[in-house]
């Protein structure tokens, strides 16, 4: 794409920055009729739900251990106590711990993925609009890092800043940054040669000022899609974290942990790990789906791009 | 491609490779140093503090941190990282006696991945209209969601635990080797048929396809001789993406099976601050990763007939 970056001799009005807003809505207006966006919404509303009551959904105290009960199988399966998804070794009830489980998952998950879409989205514009300087060295340091477990950064880190949330949750949010900044880079240098930044420049703005009201909202709806595929990645991430006792640490938990607890006693009470694991993958799926959906209605042909190349 | 272009492409790409090997190693050495005393955490716990410092002599701990740093990045040009902190082995001799059991597993599951990705995506892409390529797909992308950690659980639990026909943790000879196989083949294979059908669907409505179609070639020849050529080269870029992700899964899977390979080195020596391990490790998979996707680079290269080309 050549530069025809010089204003015309006369120009009868600016042309104006895409409005996004209105591109925004149309693009979630569009994901909604698509059945499996659809589907992904609702069942993402239902899991939100479900978190955010959990205290009156759930039947029993999450962290109460009751010993004797410990490894009782769902009721369903022959299981003493009615309990409908059984107990952990613990003796804690499964089904209230999910709907509580949930709540960290979903929160760490979007948090993450707000924090490193800021990040790449920042990074991105950089890259994109100084391409020979700045944007070669993030682009190399993004190589670097494609090149580094996470996992290891991930233990490291807790070694530094001691076991809890606080590590998995910088790591989580600091390494999706490539993803998005290789996106963005890519519509950014496309973007700053069209003629609404020109106009911008023309009429006397400043870099920063076309960066934030004239690149941004004309870029952000691939944002938006990579978010939601990656808020899901970076909730399996955490759980995978979890199962090497990093992360959130007892008495808080997450559906992570619970697979963490749960599988050391995988032979008495296999209920305490498959049915966390089972809500971790509707978690999954309800983002995969609407990213899914959202990338259909953002662009049909770009459906080819790879998910987060960067978490596994 | 002239022979001055391909020696420029393999200087850029081995620049490349020294940047990640620069890179890696920095980042782990500035994480591990920052992670505690090594020689506290290496001595017994009632030692005094003469035996500590004993201790970080030995362990050459006592150097300046830029004298530490210059010979770990030295170190890993010249393929000598030091003996293992808690071994006394040399580390690289260490890590390369985990490292061809950890590939005899991701190799074939990267293999049975790409084999399982192209039948299965090609079959949907030619029907990509009836129940059957709708319902594979729709498998896929549920497979896509679960997390490669809980199908290892559901194997150990379904093929070790409940019929016993496999051991449930490593150190069992070649059977030890089939649920790693099998997670990370699963792990790859869901994504890699839904790309693989996404790339052929688009290849067959592109220019030379539809040519093809319309000279009255039969179905299999436009099909393998001008659609399939098209739809490959961007799967195996895609295919060293996914050796990366593999390795860095190997991270989780081998701690979480007790399969001793390089992953399960790496979380043991970051966990146990023995840096020479960590360094040497890390060089391992990170040279691993960026050659074999350099390799797939230039398979790229050669393969697509729309860069041989533009190329020429």
């Amino acid at each position: 794409m050549t530069a025809e970056s010089l204003p015309r001799a006369a120009v009868p009005a600016a042309p104006k920055t895409p409005k996004t807003p209105g591109r925004m809505r149309e693009i979630f207006a569009k994901a909604w009729r698509n059945p499996t966006g659809r589907i992904g919404f609702v069942l993402l509303a239902v899991l939100a739900l479900a978190a955010l009551f959990a205290p009156l959904l759930a039947p029993h105290d999450p962290t109460v251990q009751i010993l004797p009960a410990a490894d009782t199988a769902p009721f369903w399966l022959g299981g003493d106590g009615g309990y409908l998804l059984g107990t952990d070794s613990l003796g804690r009830d499964v089904l209230s711990r999910i709907l509580y489980g949930l709540r960290l998952s979903l929160l760490i998950g979007i948090v993450a993925a707000t924090i490193s879409a800021a990040l790449g989205l920042f990074l991105g514009i950089v890259a994109g609009w100084y391409e020979k300087g700045i944007g070669k060295v993030l682009m190399r340091l993004a190589d670097i890092q494609f090149a580094v477990p996470f996992v290891a950064v991930g233990i490291a880190l807790t070694a530094v800043l001691g076991p809890g949330l606080t590590p998995v949750l910088v790591i989580l949010s600091v390494w999706g940054w490539t993803t998005y900044a290789r996106t963005i880079a890519n519509s950014v240098s496309q973007v700053k040669r069209q003629d609404f930044v020109t106009a911008a420049r023309t009429l006397g703005a400043s870099t920063p000022r076309i960066m934030l009201r004239h690149i941004t909202p004309s870029i952000l709806a691939p944002v938006v899609v990579l978010w939601s595929t990656s808020a899901g990645v970076l909730i399996l991430a955490e759980s995978g974290l979890s199962l090497l006792g990093l992360g959130v640490q007892a008495p808080a938990f997450s559906l992570g942990s619970m697979l963490a607890d749960g599988q050391i006693a995988l032979r008495l009470s296999w209920w305490s790990v498959l049915f966390p694991g089972a809500a971790l993958l509707l978690i999954v799926l309800a983002f995969n789906m609407i990213g899914d959906a959202l990338r259909d209605a953002f662009n049909p042909s770009s459906a080819l791009v790879p998910k987060n190349p960067e978490l596994v | 491609m002239t022979v001055v272009k391909i020696l420029r492409f393999l200087m850029w790409k081995f620049l490349l490779l020294v940047t990640v090997i620069v890179g890696v190693t920095t980042l782990m050495f500035v994480l591990t140093r920052l992670s505690g005393d090594a020689a506290a955490l290496l001595s017994p716990p009632e030692a005094s503090d003469e035996v500590v410092e004993a201790t970080r002599v030995r362990l050459g701990l006592d150097q300046p941190v830029l004298v530490q740093y210059f010979d770990a990045v030295v170190g890993a040009f010249t393929l000598d990282f030091g003996s293992s902190f808690v071994t006394g082995q040399a580390a690289g001799a260490l890590v390369l006696e985990r490292l061809a059991p950890s590939l005899s597993i991701v190799v074939p599951g990267l293999l049975l991945a790409a084999l399982l990705a192209a039948t299965i995506g090609t079959y949907a892409a030619l029907h990509q209209a009836d129940a059957r390529g709708r319902l594979l797909m729709a498998g896929a992308f549920v497979l896509d969601g679960i997390p490669y950690f809980l199908v290892a659980l559901v194997l150990v639990l379904v093929l070790a635990i409940n019929l016993r026909w496999l051991p449930a943790t490593g150190g069992g000879g070649s059977a030890s080797l089939v649920i790693p196989i099998i997670v990370l083949t699963i792990q790859g294979f869901a994504t890699m048929s839904r790309l693989t059908r996404g790339q052929l669907i688009d290849a067959l409505s592109q220019g030379p396809v539809t040519m093809a179609k319309a000279k009255g070639l039969p179905a299999r020849t436009v099909l393998f001789k001008h659609a399939v050529p098209l739809a490959v080269p961007p799967l195996i870029a895609y295919l060293g993406i996914l050796f990366s992700f593999l390795i860095g899964s190997l991270l989780i899977l081998e701690p979480l099976l007790n399969y001793a390979g390089i992953g399960q080195l790496l979380v043991r020596s970051v966990n146990q601050r023995d840096f020479p391990a960590v360094q040497a490790c890390v060089f391992v998979i990170a040279v691993l990763i960026t050659v074999v996707n350099i390799v797939m680079d230039v398979l790229v290269r050669v393969l697509d007939p729309r860069l041989r080309t533009k190329v020429a």
